[in-house]
């Protein structure tokens, strides 16, 4: 039985995957990757299924080193300069950490998310199908929590297949594109105007339930505060401070904030591949 | 943008994910990336990152 | 006959989710309409649908964009919506136990203060309700239920607290609710249930279903500990008063 042991790693950083689906009538939110198509990008690398659990590495550095066996790792998402135990190693590219070798991820550079797939998969139990970390619901495995040090990834020992790299669109920052919906109808739409013509900040405590958009104050029509309903990954929610709040994975189930806007499925990854300081425009 | 056109780049989109395994290519025609990787020290901003207080959802 | 059914509105919730909405306000008519589209959905599947969300007065319909566009999904919506709800027949009924007030219920004697009564008669009118589960949302297993009388409608605290117990009951503007876990909350607490509506490896999982009966009934503190250890060991504890 091979391993990765999580040598060192910074917050934000936890075990994702396509998430778990389904139960958002009792309150469950599916969680999952903040940027599916770097997850699949890494899972692809290694063969594994698309969709398959990774470990999501938040914007700061990582390090982690095999056990028991070597270790194949498929790298995607914001890159980062990586070596392992001094050899360089490439973003969007396959890479194999041999017994006791150590894997070491700088900063995230142009994002805040990479991916780090393993080959044969991390082994969990699956909870409602998914080992997807969601810590207020107490469901992840094989850590209900964010990643620390010292945590283990078990898995099976490396194939010794090649290695591959994968041919991603070039990535581009063209803004951020939406539907309006379901309760523009609250603003007027000069409001509406104000989303999508202006330029937005993404707040420093942004996290896996929201990031907040700091930028004009967007005014509702007739207050602040609607009946609960539902909600979905990119729904735009103006709180009384008027400043635009993007529902990300970890988000609640429902909100009593009217939603302006829903950021398309799209572009979800792309935003949320947004630092914070970062710019985001958003249109129509 | 409008549904359609929204739905349209969501089809686009499932079709991107399908495309991944086409994508993959041997190693050895590779080495532009090696050369990017050392081109830098540029520190990426965080998005700080942990602690879900509450302002991103109305509190019951 | 009965009336004819008004349509709902359908609104673009982004490229894969349709918000269905009945109503703007709280409204029990409401909630049963997006109740009942729900379950003609569930006995009428509609290809591409991958997962339907009942809240008071809107149904959030997810789909694959991939097999169903929104226009065509939409008509097939508001075909099941005018067909008249089916008959509520079997609709589950729990007695849920609740330690009213003191340690489990903090702000018990202020909603008396506020409502001009006594903790007594706070508990025996919140008792006495017969409720129904509107929807369940914001964390796994919060129930926002309906019916609450109008004498105990009150508006909810201005600076909600961060942290409130697992198991909270408590009121809000005109709902009562059953808090799961622990976690933030704007509304007044009057007491804790050892019912767990959400525990993992217990089957079900999730105890409550939107549209269920629910009425509560005091305990003691020596009761709720002994209840709370039960329901730690996965007991319901709650009683199904009729499945």
């Amino acid at each position: 039985m091979s391993k990765l042991v999580v040598t060192s790693i910074g917050p934000a950083s936890s075990v994702q995957d396509g998430g778990r689906p389904g139960s958002q009538r009792y309150g469950l939110v599916p969680s999952g990757a903040m940027d599916r198509l770097s997850l699949a990008a890494a899972n692809t690398l290694v063969g594994n299924e698309l969709l398959a659990a990774a470990v999501e590495i938040g914007p700061f550095g990582a390090s982690f080193t095999a056990r028991g066996g070597a270790v194949r790792v498929g790298l995607a998402g914001a890159s980062r300069n990586a070596d392992i135990g001094g050899r360089p190693v490439a973003f969007d590219s396959s890479a194999t950490l041999a017994e006791g070798e150590t894997l070491n991820l700088g900063f995230a550079r142009g994002g805040s998310f990479s991916y780090l797939a393993i080959e044969h998969g991390i082994e969990g139990e699956p909870m409602f199908g998914s080992l997807a970390v969601n810590a207020r619901a107490g469901l992840g495995s094989p850590y209900p929590r964010p990643l620390q040090s010292g945590d283990e990834l078990k898995t099976q020992a490396a194939s010794g297949i090649a290695e591959r790299r994968i041919e991603l669109p070039a990535s581009n920052d063209a803004p951020i594109r939406i539907v309006f919906g379901p309760q523009d109808d609250e603003f007027a739409d000069e409001s509406k105007r104000l989303l999508t013509d202006s330029e937005w900040k993404i707040s420093a405590t942004s996290d896996r339930m929201g990031y907040r958009l700091e930028g004009p104050a967007i005014k509702h029509l007739d207050g602040h505060n609607i009946v609960s309903d539902g909600t979905v990954n990119g729904s735009i929610q103006v709180p009384g401070n008027g400043q635009p709040i993007v529902l990300m994975p970890d988000r609640g189930t429902s909100g009593g904030y009217p939603k302006i806007a829903t950021v398309i499925t799209a572009d979800f990854g792309r935003f949320a591949q947004i630092s914070a300081a970062g710019r985001s425009a958003s249109r129509r | 943008m409008t549904i359609a056109e929204a739905q349209a780049e969501a089809i686009k989109f499932h079709a991107l994910l399908r495309s991944l395994p086409d994508r993959l290519r041997g190693i050895e025609d590779f080495g532009l990336n090696v050369e990017a990787l050392k081109d830098a020290n540029v520190a990426g901003q965080a998005v700080s990152a942990i602690d879900a207080v509450t302002w991103q959802v109305a509190v019951p | 006959m009965a009336e004819p059914l008004s349509p709902p509105r359908l609104l673009p919730s982004g490229d894969s989710a349709i918000t269905v909405e009945f109503s703007r306000t709280i409204d029990n008519a409401a909630n049963r309409r997006v109740l009942a589209l729900d379950r003609v959905i569930a006995a009428e599947p509609i290809a591409g649908v991958t997962e339907t969300v009942p809240t008071y007065r809107s149904l959030l319909v997810h789909y694959d964009p991939v097999q169903i566009g929104f226009d065509a999904l939409g008509e097939q919506l508001l075909a099941r919506a005018a067909k008249a709800p089916p008959t509520e027949t079997g609709t589950r009924r729990w007695r849920i136990p609740v330690a009213y007030g003191g340690e489990h219920g903090i702000d018990l004697e202020d909603v008396a203060k506020a409502l001009g009564t006594t903790p007594d008669e706070i508990v025996a009118r919140h008792v006495a309700g017969d409720y129904r589960v509107a929807m369940i949302g914001f964390t796994p297993g919060w129930s926002y239920l309906s019916g609450l009388e109008t004498f105990l409608h009150m508006p909810r605290r201005k600076d909600p607290r961060l942290l409130t117990p697992a198991g909270t009951i408590s009121i809000g503007g005109i709902q009562t609710g059953v808090q799961c876990l622990a976690g933030p909350s704007g509304w007044h607490l009057l007491g804790r249930t050892p019912v767990r509506t959400y525990q993992l490896h217990r089957d079900p999982t999730f105890l409550l279903e939107p549209g269920d009966a629910i009425t509560f009934t005091a305990v003691d503190a020596k009761t709720f500990a002994e209840q709370d250890r039960a329901a730690d060991a996965g007991e319901f504890v709650a009683e199904l008063v009729r499945p």
